[in-house]
């Protein structure tokens, strides 16, 4: 009884919240959104009226991004916005991910460069942005423009891959989206209430205090119904973040995508996804729904399937599709140590990840030329006749891979601490041994460039990054220097 | 816990960061100069070494040359490095084998990177051999693989690429294993610097084959050496001399440093497994070496075998076995680099690897099987040569813990006359192969080269006393064992005497079982 008049307690206070919701503050907190939808619109609009700029539109779109995140720091001190170091993370990647699109010379020969794909860059890192909130409705909105924005960006690459990426991730979209919703109903009809921090802690409240599920009640009521709910909830955002057993479209998309789109799809939409789970998982964690072997063998399989498909790849972007699954894996199996999920190591792991994937796509589009694929054999013998993009690349490669003392090393080590801190000697062997297994498919863009012999393929971009732009070798030798002395800012930063 | 004393650190981080930089610029230069580029930075690498080693004050219970930098305060993290006695021995090989290394250099287009990867793994080891902190140390650990792996992958033979990351992922592996270990210690003491903890029996065990694991496979021991054959015989040869004369010994240092003074418990607790398992060691890869066909693979074979003694000796938790077993490392870590070295110029000259190619080369070329015999008589452990300090010390502290072990261990130097005598007499001796008549005899620059090797071979055989004494004060402190003084008790007297006649009837032995042993010695010396 006392829970439930919690609930209703709980209920009316949210009643009442909703009364304010359309005052200015909120349209204030929304500004770094708001900017990028008119930047958005912006662009379209002088892209009908003057000629196509590129350069024009990489300056204005980074300059949109520049002032949303101006504004995001801004209103996130102000409204003190929970949310704040997920928008800061999304939108600076974003910023770095657009500049070094317009920094290769070669950018004007590439069928995604068109009118349309600024503005739906912007759109979509809005949506994204949007959809990162405790409201099940903002979340399905927010997740709707920034997947439309995001499919069309995929299909504009002209290759039948980017078409065949395009439909694999709006079908995909779809369904999680119907599931999404009918989740969203069941839950709707169980509490009353859409905001998803409220419903976690219920359910959180019903099992603390041990309310009887199966008396004086109908089906519709139990927490078993619920549990249906939140099951439907997470497997809409487990299509949508690729986990496992959801993720086998991934590998397409990236593979029919940009490379620079790649760097994007594995970093926006997937840590915005992720923030929704972490807000979802960190309200569940109170009950042991989290605690279940089902969840652990969920994680260990998230983080294990993906490396074991990648070692079989030969296509890079394919590799980094699934080494980006199993790097999900690692940050979800952060809800198995530290009950509330420590936001903290979660952020922790999305910057040093973000910062390692921005380089390697980016240096990646920028070794590029038009329609070609990224086959290993494409980099044979990079560092005889390109010693400093190769240098680079195995510097973001051995990050990812974990190396000391580079960025994700850091995340590592801190995961397995937690692990051990939490007792959980399993995970954290599971966790180092995934290192392990992770190593021999990094090591195979590293043993490519460095010890096999170079072949025709490979010397065609001899000259590749004297082809870019010197802001996007700026950003690049950053990420580089970031990811080689992570250790000295990653306690600073947060 | 140790004092700690900062005097003169900017020289132990000059000897980390100098090499490490220089490997930089050695990458960018022209590969006609590299060459000399390389003999240059590791010969003033060599001198600071010993400038350090002036510096040092040997009997002071300290950590010596220390700075500590805080790096991360949340991970605990910092940047920690000092000296003692024990790391000091291992600098000093690193220095030592390094330059030597680079003075064999080839040159070739690929020149300046194989400076670079020497430069750089000089750079890292010094590093393991001083970081004081857990990460730190864990750092240059992992990152002392990535210029062997180059080294292997880019100049190897046959699947160099296949071996390279066999290599590496085997040590990875085992190193992640450790590193979950060390951030147990690290969390439960909130401290990644040197601890003692209050575990209890079955965690302490667990955590103690965590680092035990990346021992055993960097130095190998048994069961996990599966690496070793196909990495020694597809590297190229000076790389084998870094792989033998100071990744081995990194495992060692390991071993030494932080599992001995961490799980003194364990130790205890499974000396026996290990004792045996390091009997087993010097028997099996003692025959298995002696079925080699391939030089290179018979001298890594000896190589372990002997590393099997060292780790008889750090279990037998004294003194002498202690002290003997960093002499050893040392020690064999100057003739296994010696021995690499030629091996590779004889490859070179011949062109083959086989044993069976060769034959009667003494003839054509007598200052080489000069030598390649002195190298072999070191690696055997004659008297007067370093490894026999080394090995004697271990084994007398074997004996005193338990004499079954020192008699078994003793088996050693019969075995390895065996082997390397038989590979010295089959290359060297017997009727000239017809296509090595045109063998060319060692230059004067490689004659040069070769006989700083043969200095430090026969000089510190001769007198050991300088480098047993930089670690004997730290040996006496960390583990906590008393120098025996042979004067005061006659207890000790005895089991000395009978030590001597042990390694007598062992030395009667060896030349019973090879008779050709003492013609040869007689031939070489003429």
């Amino acid at each position: 009884m006392i829970a439930m008049m919690k609930i209703q307690n709980a209920k009316f206070k949210m009643e009442k919240t909703m009364d304010n919701a359309l005052n200015l503050s909120v349209l204030f907190s929304l500004s770094h959104i708001l900017v990028l939808v008119f930047g958005a619109c912006f662009l379209l609009i002088l892209n009908v009226f003057t000629k196509f700029n590129v350069s024009l539109n990489v300056a204005l779109s980074g300059f949109f991004l520049i002032l949303s995140i101006a504004f995001s720091i801004y209103t996130g001190q102000s409204t003190q916005n929970e949310f704040f170091y997920y928008h800061l993370i999304i939108s600076v990647s974003a910023f770095f991910l657009i500049i070094l699109f317009g920094g290769a010379k070669f950018n004007k020969d590439v069928s995604i460069n068109t009118q349309e794909f600024y503005p739906l860059f912007l759109l979509m890192n809005a949506g994204f942005l949007f959809m990162i909130s405790t409201n099940l409705l903002i979340i399905l909105v927010g997740l709707e423009i920034g997947s439309l924005a995001l499919v069309s960006i995929i299909a504009l690459n002209d290759r039948q891959n980017g078409i065949e990426a395009g439909i694999k991730y709006f079908i995909m979209g779809v369904m999680a989206s119907v599931l999404y919703i009918f989740g969203v109903a069941i839950l709707y009809y169980a509490y009353g209430t859409i905001d998803i921090s409220l419903i976690s802690k219920f359910i959180g409240l019903e099992t603390s205090i041990g309310l009887d599920t199966t008396s004086a009640k109908t089906f519709f009521n139990t927490l078993g119904f619920v549990y249906i709910g939140i099951i439907f909830l997470i497997v809409a955002l487990g299509f949508k973040a690729s986990l496992i057993p959801f993720h086998t479209w991934m590998a397409d998309v990236y593979e029919g995508a940009n490379a620079i789109v790649a760097g994007a799809v594995s970093i926006i939409p997937k840590i915005a996804v992720f923030a929704i789970i972490a807000i979802l998982f960190s309200g569940l964690a109170q009950d042991n729904i989290l605690k279940n072997e089902i969840w652990t063998i969920l994680i260990v399989l998230t983080i294990t399937i993906p490396n074991i498909a990648a070692l079989i790849q030969t296509d890079i972007k394919r590799m980094m599709a699934y080494s980006s699954i199993s790097h999900s894996g690692f940050v979800l199996s952060i809800f198995l140590f530290k009950d509330m999920g420590d936001v903290f190591f979660i952020y922790r792991y999305w910057i040093l990840f973000s910062i390692a994937n921005i380089g390697f796509f980016g240096l990646l589009w920028l070794m590029g030329t038009k329609n070609e694929s990224y086959e290993l054999d494409r980099f044979n013998g990079m560092v005889k006749f390109a010693p400093i993009p190769a240098f680079l690349f195995a510097i973001f490669t051995l990050s990812l891979a974990g190396i000391p003392p580079l960025s994700l090393f850091w995340g590592k080590i801190s995961y397995i601490t937690s692990a051990l801190e939490a007792n959980n000697v399993f995970m954290a062997i599971v966790l180092a041994l995934n290192s392990a297994i992770a190593v021999v498919y990094y090591l195979k863009i590293v043993v490519a460039m460095f010890l096999k012999d170079p072949n025709e393929m490979s010397l065609s971009h001899k000259k590749a990054l004297r082809k870019s732009s010197f802001s996007a070798k700026v950003i690049i030798f950053i990420m580089a220097v970031a990811c080689a002395t992570s250790v000295f800012w990653i306690n600073f930063c947060i | 816990m140790f004092e700690l004393s900062t005097n003169g650190s900017v020289l132990l981080n000059l000897l980390i960061l100098f090499p490490i930089l220089a490997s930089i610029v050695a990458w960018r230069l022209d590969s006609s100069i590299a060459n000399i580029f390389g003999i240059i930075v590791s010969g003033i690498e060599l001198i600071l070494v010993f400038i350090v080693l002036a510096l040092f004050d040997a009997n002071m219970n300290a950590l010596q040359f220390v700075s500590d930098i805080k790096l991360n305060l949340e991970f605990n993290i910092s940047y920690f490095i000092g000296i003692d006695g024990i790391s000091l021995i291992f600098i000093l090989l690193v220095g030592i084998v390094c330059f030597l290394v680079a003075l064999n250099v080839e040159k070739n287009e690929n020149t300046n990177r194989i400076v670079s990867c020497i430069l750089a793994t000089q750079g890292l080891l010094i590093g393991v051999f001083s970081a004081l902190n857990f990460i730190l140390f864990y750092m240059f650990w992992e990152l002392s693989l990535l210029p062997v792996l180059y080294l292997i992958g880019a100049f190897g033979s046959k699947e160099k690429i296949k071996t390279a990351l066999t290599f590496f992922i085997y040590t990875f592996s085992a190193s992640l294993l450790m590193l979950v270990a060390m951030l147990y210690i690290g969390f439960s003491a909130n401290d990644f610097n040197f601890n003692i903890l209050e575990l209890d029996d079955k965690t302490r065990d667990v955590l103690f084959f965590g680092f035990m694991a990346a021992v055993a496979v960097k130095v190998p021991l048994f069961p996990l050496h599966s690496w070793l054959r196909q990495t020694y015989s597809n590297a190229p040869f000076l790389t084998s001399a870094l792989l033998s004369a100071l990744l081995s010994k990194m495992g060692m240092y390991l071993l030494i440093r932080f599992v001995y003074p961490l799980f003194p418990d364990s130790i205890i607790a499974y000396a026996d497994m290990f004792g045996i398992l390091a009997i087993f060691m010097i028997i099996y890869f003692g025959l298995v070496a002696f079925y080699k066909d391939d030089i290179k693979e018979v001298i890594a074979y000896s190589s372990v075998s002997h590393m099997g003694v060292a780790l008889l000796g750090i279990f037998s938790m004294n003194y002498l076995g202690i002290n003997g077993a960093i002499f050893l490392l040392f020690s064999h870590g100057i003739v296994s680099a010696m021995l690499f070295i030629i091996a590779g110029k004889l490859e070179l000259r011949a062109g083959s690897r086989k044993i069976e190619s060769f034959g009667g080369i003494a003839r054509v070329a007598p200052i080489f099987s000069f030598f390649f015999g002195l190298a072999v008589m070191a690696n055997v452990g004659l008297p007067l040569t370093i490894g026999f300090v080394g090995e004697f010390t271990t084994l007398l502290g074997v004996f005193y813990t338990n004499p079954i072990y020192g008699l078994l261990g003793g088996v050693t130097i019969i075995i390895s006359a065996a082997y390397m005598l038989n590979v010295y007499k089959k290359i060297f001796f017997g009727k000239l192969n017809e296509n090595l008549k045109n063998f060319k005899d060692l230059n004067l620059k490689e004659s040069l080269v070769l006989s700083i090797f043969a200095l430090l071979v026969i000089g510190l055989g001769v007198y050991p006393k300088p480098i047993l004494d930089i670690s004997k004060s730290s040996v006496n402190f960390s583990f906590n064992v008393e120098e025996r003084s042979f004067e005061n008790t006659e207890s000790m007297q005895e089991s000395k005497e009978s030590t001597n006649e042990e390694l007598d009837s062992i030395t009667n032995d060896c030349n019973d079982e090879n008779t050709e042993c003492q013609i040869q010695d007689g031939e070489n010396n003429g």
